[in-house]
C-alpha cells in the first residue's frame, strides 16, 4: 500500500522543464533512494513533495488521500518532513526553540510552556540515542551532524511519516554518517518511509532498497538495489558509458626529488593543528585526505594568508614566506579554492565573467584607470570555452547557474591565473559525477603543467583518484603520507579514522 | 544587470517622478517652472547631493555600511574653515586644509570601522557625536561670520558659470562624473561592489575588503566637506550644526536612488536622480506655502512609494525577458 504517490508531477520555471511528468511510490518501511546529476530536478522534486512549489501538473495522494499543497505547513501537517544538507536553522536559539519554532505549545495568555514541551521530546531524544541536555544547547554550537539530528527530531515530534534526506551526508565525518545511518534504518523499521537522495553511490547499497534515477526532470529508471550493480547506476544516471571511477587518471608522477614548490614545517595553531608538515611538490597532486575537523582546511588557511599560524615555517620554493592576508599569498603564487561554494565562492548575484576574473581585476587596467572591459570579456570567454562551462553568455548571473557550472567558474578563477601552488579545498563536493570527472581532468592538466597542486577532500576515491601522493590527517595532525602501493583506500582510511597504524 | 551592478529601472522610475512631481506643482503654481526657481532647486540639492555621492560608496560596500557622521563632518569642516579664514589664512589654503581635514576625519571613520571593526553604525554615531561636540568648541557654539572674505571663496556658493550656478557646474557635476566612472570604471568600483555582495568570498579571492571600505569612508568624508565648504561660501557663514539634517537624508536619498541598504548594488546615477527628485519636492512644497512640518514626511511617503510602484515593474520586466 503506497504511502505517498507522485503522478505524472510537471513543473515549469518560465521556459525551462524542471520536472517533466514525474511518477514516484512511497510506501511505508521503505528507504528510497533518489539519483540524478545536477539539474534533473531531485531538488524541484523535493519542493514539490514539501509544498515549497507548487507543480503545474500531476496529482499527489497521501494515505489515498488526494492533496494539494500550496504551502509548506500543508504537506508538513500531511506528515511529510524534509532535512537538509546544510540544515536550515535559527543559530541564535535553543535545540528546543529550533525543534518546536512555529509550532510552539502554549498556555494562558500565548505563554510558551517549555517544560511540557520539553516532556514530549525527551522521548524522542532517547529514541535517537541523544542527551535530554541537548535541549538548552544553543544550536549554533551543534555540529552539522548534531543540527540534522535535531531536525529529524523535529520531524518526529510533527510525526512525520514521510522524511526526506536531501544529501545529508555530504558534509559530515565519517562517523557521524555512520551513526545517520543506523537512525535512518531505525525510522524505516518504525514503518516511516524514507527518501534518501545523494550523489554517493556506495551509500546507496549501504542503506536504500529501491533506487529512482532522475535525468533531465524525468524518471529514467526505478529498480531494487539488489538488482542494480554500480555500472547500471552509472549508466541511467549520466545517461552515458561511465568511465571507470576510482581508479587512477594516468599513471602516477615519479616521487620528487629537490626542494618542493611549498613545504610548511611545525605549523602550529593551538585548537586547529599540531605540528603539521606539509611537502608540495611542484608538476605532482598532493591529495589531503581527513575528515571534517581534522585541521586540513585550517592549514591550507595558513598558506594562503587567511589563518595565521602561531609557530612554525611556510617555505616557498626554499623561500620562508608569511602572508598576511590571501592579496600577498596570490601575489607570491599561492592560490585557493575555498571549500564552501556559496559563503566562501560565489558572488552570487554578480555576473559570470565578475565571478570568473574576481581575483585577477587588478590585471585589467586600460588608460585613465579604466578597466579594460574588453579584456575581462575576453578572458571570461577563454575560460568559459576552455573549462567548458554552460553558460548562455559571461553575463549571466552565477546564481542562475547549476551547482556544478558555478563549481567549474570558481576552479577556472584560479585555474586561469598563474600561480605556483594551487590548493582546492572540496574541489567537487556536492557536484554531478559528469562535471567531477571533467574537474579531475583539469587538476591533472595542472600539474602535468609544472603546478603544485593540493587537492583536499573527504571523498577517498576522489583523492585516490587525482592524487599522485595522499597526506592523511586526522584531528589536526598529519597521521600518514602514502605514496605509490601504499596508496590502497583501506590503508589511508585506517589511518584517517584512527583505527589502525598501518598507514602511518 | 550591468557587470558593476547598474540597473537602470530605478532611474527611469526616478526620472518619471521628476517629472511627475515638477508638473504637478505648476498646476498650483505654473511660474515655478522659471530658471530662477531651477536655480534655486539646484543650490538647494548640490550640498546634500554632493554628500550622497560619498554614501552611496559607503552603503554599496556592504557589511551594514553607512556613514551617520556626514553632516557632522560638513558642520565641522565649515567651522575649521571659518576659523582658518578668521586667522587670516589664504582663501585658497583655509580650502585646502579644510579638505585635508575632511580626508582625515573620513580615514577615521575608516579606522573605526575596518581596523577596529566597531559596526558602522555604532563607529559613525560615535563620530558624528565626536566632531559635532569639536564643531562646538572649536567656534564656541556661534556662528562665524564670512561674508567679508574675499569674494573669490564666496563664488564657491555664489558665484555663476554659463549662467548657471558655480556649484552645480563646477563641482557637483564633476564630482558625479567621477564617481560614477569611479563605480562604473575602474578596478576599484568593481571590487567594491564585490566586496559589498559577499565580503569572505572576495578576501579569499584576493581582494582587500578593509582597504576598499575604508576608501569608500575616506571619500564620504571628502565630499561631506566639500559640502560643507560650499554651505560656508553660499552663506557667508559657517556653522558649527550646518549639516545635521543631512546625516539622514543623504541615506534616504541613497536608498531611493535604488542603492541595496545590503551592499554590492546601486548606482551614483540614481542617486544624483533621486536628488533631484527630493530637491523639487522640498522646493515644491515651500513654494506652495506647504507646512515645512510635513515636508519630512513626504520624503518618507515617496521612498515607500517608489517601492511600490517598483515592484510590480520589476515582476513585469521579469517575465518579458525570461
Amino acid at each position: 500500500m503506497a504511502l505517498v504517490e507522485l503522478k505524472g508531477i510537471v513543473k515549469r520555471f518560465g521556459g525551462v522543464v524542471a520536472l517533466d511528468g514525474v511518477d514516484l511510490t512511497l510506501v511505508p518501511g521503505e528507504t528510497h533512494a533518489l539519483l540524478g546529476e545536477n539539474g534533473a530536478g531531485k531538488s524541484t522534486l523535493i519542493r514539490v513533495m514539501t509544498g515549497a512549489v507548487v507543480p503545474d501538473e500531476g496529482s499527489i495522494t497521501v494515505g489515498g488521500t488526494p492533496c494539494r499543497f500550496t504551502h509548506p505547513a500543508q504537506a508538513s501537517a500531511a506528515g511529510i518532513a524534509a532535512v537538509y544538507q546544510e540544515p536550515m536553522i535559527y543559530p541564535h536559539l535553543s535545540v528546543l526553540e529550533n525543534i518546536f519554532a512555529g509550532a510552539e505549545m502554549t498556555g494562558r495568555f500565548g505563554i510558551v510552556r517549555r517544560g511540557a514541551m520539553a516532556a514530549v521530546v525527551r522521548p524522542l531524544l532517547e529514541q535517537l540515542d541523544l542527551p535530554a541536555s541537548l535541549l538548552v544547547r544553543r544550536m549554533s554550537s551543534l555540529s552539522i551532524g548534531f543540527q540534522q539530528m535535531v531536525l529529524i527530531t523535529k520531524a518526529l515530534m510533527l510525526n512525520a511519516q514521510v522524511i526526506i534526506f536531501d544529501e545529508p551526508t555530504s558534509i559530515l565525518s565519517q562517523a557521524e554518517t555512520d551513526r545517520l545511518f543506523v537512525i535512518i534504518e531505525r525510522l524505516r523499521r518504525d514503518g516511516r518511509a524514507i527518501v534518501y537522495i545523494t550523489h554517493r553511490l556506495d551509500e546507496i547499497r549501504r542503506i536504500a532498497s529501491r533506487v529512482t534515477v532522475l535525468t533531465d526532470g524525468r524518471v529514467s529508471g526505478t529498480a531494487l538495489t539488489s538488482d542494480l550493480d554500480e555500472a547500471k547506476l552509472l549508466t541511467l544516471m549520466a545517461g552515458k558509458a561511465s568511465r571507470d571511477y576510482g581508479k587512477p587518471l594516468r599513471d602516477r608522477a615519479a616521487p620528487a626529488h629537490g626542494t618542493p614548490a611549498l613545504r610548511m614545517a611545525g605549523l602550529t595553531r593551538a585548537g586547529a593543528y599540531q605540528n603539521v608538515d606539509w611537502d608540495v611538490p611542484a608538476g605532482q597532486v598532493t591529495g589531503v585526505y581527513g575528515l571534517v575537523g581534522s585541521g586540513r582546511s585550517e592549514v591550507a588557511l595558513a598558506a594562503f594568508g587567511a589563518l595565521r599560524p602561531e609557530r612554525g615555517t611556510i617555505a616557498l620554493q626554499g623561500r620562508p614566506i608569511a602572508p598576511r592576508d590571501p592579496a600577498e599569498a596570490m601575489r607570491l603564487g599561492i592560490g585557493y579554492l575555498p571549500e564552501d561554494r556559496k559563503l566562501q565562492g560565489i558572488f552570487a548575484t554578480k555576473p559570470l565573467e565578475a565571478n570568473l576574473t574576481a581575483g585577477t581585476i587588478g590585471r585589467f587596467r586600460a588608460r585613465g584607470g579604466r578597466l579594460d572591459f574588453a579584456g575581462l570579456r575576453g578572458e571570461a570567454l577563454r575560460l568559459i570555452g576552455y573549462y567548458r562551462i554552460k553558460a548562455r553568455d559571461e553575463t549571466i548571473g552565477i546564481g542562475t547557474l547549476s551547482g556544478g557550472n558555478q563549481q567549474k567558474a570558481l576552479f577556472a578563477r584560479w585555474a586561469g591565473q598563474s600561480l605556483k601552488v594551487l590548493i582546492l579545498d572540496e574541489p567537487t563536493r556536492g557536484i554531478d559525477i559528469g562535471t567531477k570527472a571533467e574537474i579531475h581532468d583539469f587538476i591533472r592538466d595542472l600539474a602535468a603543467g609544472g603546478l603544485a597542486v593540493v587537492v583536499i577532500s573527504s571523498d577517498l576515491p576522489e583523492v585516490l583518484a587525482v592524487s599522485d601522493r595522499i597526506i592523511v590527517m586526522r584531528r589536526g595532525s598529519v597521521v600518514g603520507v602514502a605514496e605509490g602501493a601504499a596508496m590502497n583506500a583501506e590503508a589511508i582510511l585506517a589511518s584517517a579514522v584512527g583505527a589502525d597504524a598501518r598507514a602511518a | 544587470m550591468h557587470a558593476s551592478g547598474f540597473d537602470r529601472t530605478r532611474p527611469l522610475l526616478l526620472a518619471a517622478m521628476a517629472v511627475l512631481a515638477l508638473a504637478g506643482f505648476a498646476i498650483g503654481h505654473p511660474d515655478i517652472l522659471s530658471g530662477a526657481n531651477f536655480d534655486s532647486m539646484a543650490v538647494f540639492g548640490v550640498e546634500i547631493g554632493m554628500i550622497a555621492l560619498g554614501q552611496t560608496l559607503v552603503i554599496s560596500g556592504g557589511d551594514s555600511g553607512i556613514d551617520l557622521s556626514v553632516g557632522a563632518i560638513a558642520g565641522l569642516a565649515q567651522v575649521v574653515l571659518g576659523r582658518l579664514l578668521h586667522a587670516d589664512v589664504a582663501w585658497p589654503l583655509a580650502v585646502a586644509v579644510t579638505l585635508g581635514a575632511g580626508l582625515g576625519l573620513g580615514a577615521i571613520n575608516a579606522l573605526a570601522v575596518t581596523w577596529l571593526r566597531i559596526a558602522p553604525i555604532i563607529a559613525t554615531l560615535a563620530t558624528l557625536f565626536g566632531y559635532a561636540g569639536l564643531a562646538l568648541v572649536l567656534s564656541g557654539g556661534t556662528n562665524i561670520d564670512l561674508t567679508q572674505q574675499s569674494s573669490w571663496f564666496l563664488a564657491l556658493g555664489q558665484g555663476r558659470v554659463l549662467g548657471l550656478p558655480f556649484q552645480l557646474i563646477a563641482l557637483y557635476l564633476p564630482l558625479l562624473a567621477m564617481f560614477a566612472f569611479l563605480q562604473h570604471g575602474t578596478g576599484y568600483g568593481r571590487a567594491l561592489y564585490l566586496t559589498g555582495t559577499n565580503d569572505r568570498a572576495a578576501a579569499l579571492a584576493g581582494l582587500r575588503v578593509g582597504r576598499l571600505r575604508g576608501a569608500a569612508y575616506v571619500l564620504c568624508g571628502l565630499t561631506a566637506t566639500i559640502a560643507g565648504i560650499v554651505g560656508a561660501a553660499r552663506l557667508g557663514t559657517a556653522r558649527p550644526d550646518a549639516g545635521m539634517n543631512d546625516n539622514l537624508i543623504s541615506i534616504a536619498i541613497v536608498v531611493l536612488g535604488g542603492t541595496g541598504i545590503f551592499g554590492g548594488t546601486g548606482s551614483v546615477v540614481g542617486t544624483a536622480l533621486a536628488t533631484v527628485v527630493i530637491a523639487i519636492v522640498d522646493y515644491g512644497l515651500s513654494y506652495n506655502d506647504f507646512n515645512p512640518i510635513y515636508q519630512a514626511g513626504v520624503i518618507g511617503v515617496i521612498l515607500i512609494g517608489v517601492i511600490l510602484v517598483e515592484n510590480p515593474v520589476l515582476a513585469w520586466r521579469a517575465r518579458r525577458f525570461k
